[in-house]
């Protein structure tokens, strides 16, 4: 679909929307004015019974059979528009119209005192907040206010105004009803009807003319504010709508930034990882992350944004996307990544927001930890065993003010060792007396079962704090990270100077790991071929004409039991699995030798795969190994 | 790591691999045959006690395959399973004579 018909789809959509509005207002606004009609007749057979009990004072012959009609007139128009649900586009105008002709007819005999009733279709038609609808209502009120005075009077209908009638003199009237009056006039007098009616013009009709036109006036500017309210609801609740929708995208992206699967790096055995997190709102402030920076430096923090909802959230991205990248192209430090990070925050953050930092990187080989606290929770640090508040010097908060200087500390960690960072949500959860879960309760939490798996122990401290509250309602997200150090018991690993004159020493190497397992001498010297000629490649090509390191790791599968061997170098990008394969149909004098190397592993190994992450190259070659 | 020994006859020249024949090794074979074919007609290779041979030594074995076509005769004897296999996939079987 073009712009052109999608803008037209849209126009129709939002006209078909408020149509369909407009429409579901009618069909209510119908069904009330047949309630009115209903109440109104009501009324009238109830004012009937009242005259007929002698409570109002009304002579006329006629108010029975007018009663009557206005019945009538009153219940066939509102019963059929129930019967139709109010579902039709001409009951309004059948129902008003009657409905004022109606109360005009009434008016015309009982002129002064049902003067007030006239009023009535016009109140009601605000109820469809249509400015034509209340002002044309409003003008059939009027005429017909006209014709009812005029009749009354042509046909003395109405109450009669002694000031028009010429009685002969020494007339004398005694009277207790209006009905002796109107009987006596009608016998004896002479009525004056033309000056009647113009008296009753100027005296009566003019002055309900000019109420009855602010009358209107009023309802019409009400019903049309009543219209404009409609149109301003249906926005807001599309707006409403739009905004929750948008809330939810936002949920789903941040939490789509954060390191969901774990064990995140399964290569790695020589540590482990776990993080969970629970947001208050939908979208919040908190956030962690870990990732590798180099084959031996794995990154984690745990941060917390001030403020929550989708500022937060904004501040959150940025922040996260900052550290990971000043940690991807610097040296492993924390606290200059976390300086460098706050030079770019600081001068731009006209919100005065800011971020709390525990920011620490592994040495994996080593098991060194250097980490750096930018005004964020003391970490938990288990040594010998035991979890311990570690107090090391805060820093500011991170975007807090320029030039902030952060600083570095190490900790030695040794095999079962562990850090568990956190947010505040932790600790200033609150239960229904209002007290906090506090550092203590951590604390022994965290001790309660150290001997756990890292999943295990955040999901007991999450068991503990959710006993701890009790349902209360979390007014912070809440985030635990923990990493906990296994030491390298088996160097699987070696790091050498890409040259040729290597290539015995990661022969050498990857053999002994070989011999572990008791590799079949075919597959060892299948597997002695692929290094050859993959390191070869990297000590050729990687990083001329300069020279550089590369790795290569062993890794034992098991089930079926298999080898895979990774290199990795931080050389040019180069992909070797998109060279071409060789024409293996040529006589001696065509053929090359070029591809015919990697040729060789793909057919000798059962799996080949290549990547290029983290400014490195990466190449996996998998070998299962039959005994 | 690579020993060569040359065993010459007349006009045959045998050369007895032992060892690696791979990126580190092959320049040495390389040399080797480079001094030794002056008026070879027959050059034979044993690779009885040969390991392996990856793409740098089989680059070494087309070019004396190239030079022999000119000269004469040239095997390869001896041949393991590694070996074999590796000339299979890369169809060096259909450029050397084996044996």
């Amino acid at each position: 679909m073009n712009l052109k018909d999608r803008l037209i789809a849209k126009i129709r959509e939002e006209f078909l929307q408020t149509t369909e509005t407009l429409w579901n207002n009618e069909i209510r606004a119908n069904l009330f004015t047949a309630r009115a009609m209903l109440v109104t007749a009501g009324l009238t057979v109830l004012f009937w019974i009242l005259s007929k009990l002698g409570v109002f004072s009304i002579s006329n012959s006629q108010i029975t059979w007018l009663v009557f009609q206005a019945v009538l007139e009153l219940i066939i128009p509102a019963g059929i528009c129930i019967w139709l649900k109010g579902e039709r586009k001409w009951l309004k105008l059948l129902m008003l119209s009657l409905y004022t002709l109606v109360l005009a007819r009434i008016e015309m005999v009982l002129t002064h005192n049902m003067v007030l009733s006239m009023v009535f279709p016009v109140l009601i038609s605000i109820r469809y907040y249509s400015r034509t609808i209340t002002s044309s209502v409003g003008i059939l009120t009027i005429l017909l206010t006209f014709i009812s005075n005029y009749l009354s009077i042509i046909f003395h209908l109405g109450r009669i105004d002694m000031n028009m009638v010429t009685l002969p003199a020494g007339t004398v009237l005694q009277f207790t009803d209006t009905a002796v009056l109107r009987e006596i006039v009608m016998s004896q007098g002479v009525i004056d009807y033309h000056q009647h009616w113009l008296y009753s013009l100027s005296n009566s009709y003019i002055p309900k003319l000019i109420m009855f036109s602010l009358i209107i006036y009023v309802c019409t500017e009400i019903a049309g504010r009543g219209r404009e309210a409609i149109f301003e609801q249906q926005k807001e609740t599309k707006d409403a709508e739009r905004l929750a929708t948008e809330l939810h995208l936002a949920k789903t992206i941040q939490s789509s930034m954060l390191p969901e699967i774990f064990p995140p790096f399964p290569e790695h055995q020589e540590f482990d990882v776990y993080a969970s997190m629970r947001t208050a709102r939908e979208v919040g402030g908190d956030f962690y992350d870990f990732y590798m920076i180099d084959d031996d430096h794995m990154a984690m923090l745990v941060a917390d944004v001030s403020g929550k909802g989708i500022p937060a959230a904004m501040f959150m991205m940025a922040s996260k996307i900052m550290i990971n990248n000043m940690s991807l192209l610097n040296e492993p430090d924390p606290a200059r990544i976390l300086e460098m990070v706050n030079q770019e925050i600081a001068p731009k953050n006209t919100a005065e927001m800011f971020v709390t930092v525990w920011l620490g990187i592994l040495e994996i080989s080593t098991g060194k930890l250097t980490a750096t606290n930018a005004g964020h929770e003391y970490p938990f640090i288990r040594q010998n065993g035991k979890f311990d508040i570690f107090k090391e010097k805060h820093g500011f908060v991170l975007g807090g003010m320029e030039n902030t200087k952060y600083q570095n500390y190490e900790i030695q960690l040794e095999p079962g060792d562990a850090v568990f960072v956190y947010t505040d949500g932790v600790t200033e959860a609150k239960n229904k007396e209002g007290d906090q879960f506090g550092i203590e309760r951590l604390e022994e939490a965290l001790n309660d079962s150290p001997e756990l798996p890292v999943s295990g122990i955040i999901n007991h401290v999450s068991e503990k704090l959710d006993k701890f509250v009790n349902n209360e309602e979390q007014f912070d997200d809440i985030t635990m990270v923990i990493l906990s150090y296994n030491g390298v018991t088996n160097m699987n690993k070696l790091t050498v100077e890409a040259m040729i004159e290597n290539i015995p020493e990661v022969t050498a190497f990857v053999e002994s790991k070989l011999e572990e397992i008791d590799c079949p001498p075919k597959i060892q010297n299948q597997i002695d071929i692929a290094i050859d000629e993959l390191f070869s490649n990297i000590a050729k090509y990687a990083y001329t004409p300069d020279t550089g390191p590369a790795t290569v790791k062993v890794e034992v599968e098991k089930d079926p039991l298999a080898v895979i061997i990774t290199f990795i170098d931080h050389g040019q990008p180069y992909d070797p699995l998109t060279s071409e394969n060789p024409n293996l149909s040529l006589p001696a004098e065509k053929r090359e030798i070029g591809g015919l190397g990697i040729y060789l592993v793909k057919k000798t190994m059962d799996d080949i795969v290549y990547e290029y992450k983290n400014g490195q190259n990466i190449l996996r070659i998998k070998k299962e190994i039959q005994v | 790591m690579l020993n060569i020994s040359t065993n010459k006859e007349n006009e045959q020249l045998v050369m007895e691999l032992e060892g690696r024949l791979d990126t580190t090794t092959a320049p040495q074979l390389e040399e080797a045959i480079n001094t030794s074919l002056e008026g070879i007609t027959s050059l034979v290779f044993d690779f009885e006690k040969l390991e392996y041979i990856s793409s740098a030594g089989l680059r070494v074995m087309l070019s004396a395959q190239k030079m022999m076509n000119d000269k004469g005769t040239m095997k390869v004897i001896h041949v393991n399973d590694v070996i074999r296999e590796i000339f299979e996939i890369t169809a060096f079987n259909e450029i050397l004579t084996i044996e």
